[in-house]
């Protein structure tokens, strides 16, 4: 933009006060600033959710004649109040990597060659066609992303479920949270957490479950040790099978055997009932039990099949239940002293503590990863610990928009974006919505992501395109599915930003516009809707993902259901989108709301957003005339499940002794296709690496960074090793991170899942751990 | 034409009555901090008439605790 000398002046008068206030103030926020300093030559500054982790931590991007250069946190973001973690910091450096993908490539004689965006489209667009002609519509199938924008998410579900007829739609968050999802339907038939983040301010006790939050969710674990240091007698207890950064940092570490916080959750409730610690006014007025299948596999076989059956049960049958697990019993099971369990029950069950409970992929990734969710509610429910401020089971996110673009969308083979494909009724609403006869919404859901990737495996689906994501680095067991992806006559679009294992099976890749090169939505783990403006053109002929889809659609005949310009397109799909979610349970707020703030919760009604739900002082969907009310169960309480303890798919043996876990660390995000191009992030962990417990490392006669190899059924890996770094496993144990695509250790996980949730299990398998 | 830029402190309690009155004052812009109770003032006016006009208007504000000049440009050629 071009200043007169006026203007000049003006905006040198605005900026030398503004550096004058920040001398006097160091980190003084001006919010407004962005408005009167669009110019060429000033840092404008402009708002935006961060593009990593689940958080949804508010960040202000600053631009510079249409560059993006420098992040701050949002001070108007309740979320972070200004505070970023390293990877928020730097994230803006992610645009800007050296070998961006800015044009097209088609595969031709095995080699991917540059073309026009638009021919890669008509490529993509007459194959799809093709494709459905020949097989069929269950041969063509898309896998999104937690990182997908809602207007991703939400054309993706309307141009396949809606248009082409198909319920071949999936996202990697079915590999981070779907267990959530399912614990949170069978315990309470509604998804998502009840509190929200200003429950660490109140809570006097927190409870990491198998939840690293010092590296995955730094701002929240800093807003909690905060809320430690302000207040006196808050505690820390961390609750896991490794030792970590946040156990440092803990005040208490209790260590279990993996799986077996099925038993010790059972433990803490056998404690709580035989010490008269249940709350029974709550549990009277709002509760109900109910059991299910037991004995339900693990999922290793293609097409596994899996339905529950709940029946009801008494409070006595539910006694009689956790009458096998004591303290003394469990003990054994798990590795965790009975003291340790009588003391986690006791926090629990006092009723002068307010409890949170924390828990992200530890109890997610799991073979009972539903059953663990409902034994952490158990907890919650029995002494009515639970939706108030500071009193809470919490399920985080690891994905910017898992729960905005996934969860709420409904971008799985079974959902909608309101409801499943299952109901009528929730099938009519999406048709009369989408504008497309109900008939082309079919009632059956299809694959589940490790089934798709089978699916693609045995040639069922022959055509997919994969956006947002990378899974031949993150699907377990990957070399079965990698060379599923390789087969001829599959055929795989990839839209990505950068070169990725996955763009290197790709039939075509279509360059991708990244976070704020493009207007978008997420949503975070506290159900807050966080939307952003383009404020930076996107390289070459990178396109929006929302925008490459429209493209797809309209030159497959489906113009009409997606009429709208570019530039109003956001907007329109935003106001069509939150249609399926009117009334109270689950309002969104209207555009323009979210384009003014730094992020609103839902449900938001008549202007008012709601932070604990099922609570009647705070949600209007409450209409029981009681307290509390929890609508989204038939019965309109919350149900509390006798649920096992049952052991790993696969365990230690005497061929292959140890656990292998896995994970992330800190400096990267996911896969480290963005992290990786920033050089900081990127130099602070170049590679990955395994963590060895010292004695064992002593055992195998290996010195720290010495080549170890770890060998499973299913593939090896050799890489360095690290004793005692950041993280310290107990003996019998490895953990090795994720993010590192030349080092892929999910060539030797297992891919078993939560037979209910469908979500694989990435913390336990067994291997061989050899000196190299 | 004189252009200045200030940094107004509002009396304790009085922050946003003195955005108010700010932004009622002719050729006066103001862009409020978000965390502190500070205000960044800039004032562009076409005259010295309309200067000394807001000068007047400035003083007469009790919600102002202070206000220190940090920048100022007044240049002859430019004016009519």
């Amino acid at each position: 933009m071009k200043l007169d000398r006026r203007q000049f002046l003006v905006r040198a008068a605005t900026g030398s006060a503004i550096s004058a206030a920040t001398a006097l103030f160091p980190g003084i926020s001006f919010g407004e600033w962005p408005k009167i300093a669009e110019n060429s030559s000033v840092v404008s500054w402009h708002k935006a959710p961060c593009r990593f982790c689940g958080t949804g931590c508010g960040v202000l991007v600053g631009t510079v004649g249409g560059r993006a250069v420098a992040v701050k946190g949002d001070p108007n973001s309740s979320v972070n109040k200004g505070l970023c973690c390293m990877k928020g910091y730097h994230s803006v450096q992610a645009l800007y990597g050296a070998d961006r993908l800015t044009k097209a490539k088609v595969r031709k004689d095995g080699q991917l060659v540059e073309v026009p965006m638009a021919e890669a489209l008509d490529l993509v667009a007459s194959k799809l066609r093709e494709t459905r002609e020949k097989y069929g519509k269950d041969a063509v199938a898309i896998y999104g992303s937690g990182q997908w924008t809602i207007p991703d998410g939400y054309v993706a579900s309307k141009l396949f479920k809606g248009c082409l007829g198909t319920n071949n739609v999936e996202a990697n968050a079915r590999l981070c949270m779907s267990s959530a999802v399912t614990g949170f339907m069978t315990s309470f038939g509604i998804d998502e957490p009840m509190g929200c983040y200003e429950d660490i301010e109140h809570a006097d006790v927190f409870v990491t479950w198998g939840n690293n939050m010092a590296e995955m969710h730094p701002v929240l674990f800093s807003r909690m040790l905060a809320s430690r240091r302000r207040r006196a007698g808050v505690k820390v207890i961390d609750f896991a099978t490794r030792r970590t950064r946040t156990s440092q940092a803990a005040d208490r570490s209790i260590l279990f055997r993996p799986q077996t916080d099925l038993a010790v959750a059972n433990a803490i409730c056998h404690e709580i009932v035989a010490n008269g610690w249940v709350n029974e006014a709550f549990v009277g007025e709002h509760v109900s039990f109910h059991r299910g299948k037991t004995g339900i596999g693990y999922g290793t076989e293609d097409h596994f099949a899996f339905t529950d059956e709940e029946q009801g049960i008494t409070f006595d049958d539910y006694r009689r239940f956790l009458a096998d697990y004591t303290p003394e019993k469990v003990e054994k099971i798990s590795g965790v002293s009975a003291k340790d369990i009588k003391y986690l029950a006791a926090l629990y069950g006092d009723p002068a503590l307010k409890v949170v409970s924390f828990w992200c992929m530890g109890m997610n990734q799991h073979t009972r990863g539903t059953w663990i969710q409902n034994l952490v509610y158990n907890i919650h429910l029995l002494t009515g610990k639970i939706s108030q401020a500071g009193n809470g089971p919490f399920s985080l996110t690891g994905q910017p928009s898992a729960c905005g673009t996934v969860r709420e969308v409904g971008t799985l083979t079974h959902a909608l974006p309101h409801g499943t494909v299952g109901n009528e009724h929730d099938r009519q609403m999406a048709a009369e919505i989408w504008g497309v006869p109900v008939a082309n919404i079919d009632p059956r859901p299809t694959y589940h992501t490790v089934e798709m990737f089978r699916a693609l495996d045995r040639g069922d689906i022959k055509f997919l395109w994969i956006q947002v994501t990378n899974p031949m680095v993150t699907l377990p067991n990957l070399r079965r599915y990698r060379s599923g992806a390789l087969k001829e006559d599959r055929f795989v679009v990839v839209s990505d930003v950068y070169p990725t294992p996955t763009t290197d099976i790709a039939d075509v890749i279509l360059p991708s516009a990244l976070w704020v090169e493009k207007e978008g939505l997420f949503g975070n783990s506290e159900r807050r809707t966080q939307h952003w403006q383009r404020v930076v053109e996107p390289p070459g002929e990178a396109m929006c993902d929302t925008w490459q889809l429209i493209e797809v659609a309209r030159r497959l005949g489906f113009a009409e259901r997606f009429p709208w310009s570019r530039e109003e397109a956001i907007e329109k799909i935003w106001e069509e989108y939150r249609r399926f979610h009117a009334g109270p349970k689950h309002e969104m707020a209207p555009y323009e709301t979210l384009r003014a703030r730094s992020g609103v919760q839902w449900p938001f009604v008549e202007g008012k957003e709601t932070r604990w739900r099922f609570n009647a002082a705070h949600d209007p969907a409450c209409s029981n005339g009681k307290a509390f009310h929890f609508y989204g169960q038939r019965d309109g309480r919350a149900w509390i499940w006798a649920r096992p303890y049952e052991p790993a798919a696969e365990s230690p043996d005497r061929d292959y002794p140890f656990w292998l876990n896995t994970g992330r660390v800190i400096e990267h995000w996911h896969t480290g296709s963005l992290t990786r191009r920033v050089p900081v992030l990127h130099n602070a962990v170049p590679a990955s690496y395994v963590e060895l417990n010292p004695e064992d490392a002593a055992a195998l006669g290996v010195v720290n960074g010495e080549k170890v190899r770890l060998v499973s059924r299913r593939g090896e890996l050799v890489l360095p090793a690290q004793i005692n770094g950041r993280g310290l496993p107990p003996r019998g144990m490895v953990f090795v991170p994720f993010f590192d695509e030349s080092l892929l250790v999910n060539e030797v996980t297992l891919d078993a899942f939560c037979p209910i949730s469908k979500q694989p299990d990435y913390k336990k398998c067994a291997v061989r751990v050899e000196k190299a | 034409m004189p252009v200045f830029s200030y940094l107004a402190f509002p009396h304790p309690g009085c922050r946003e009555r003195l955005c108010d009155a700010l932004a009622l004052l002719p050729h006066c812009a103001i862009l409020p901090a978000t965390d502190h109770d500070l205000l960044v003032v800039v004032t562009d006016t076409p005259d010295d008439n309309a200067e000394a006009a807001l000068q007047r208007g400035l003083k007469a504000l009790p919600e102002l605790q202070s206000l220190s000049l940090v920048f100022g440009s007044d240049e002859p050629q430019e004016r009519t």
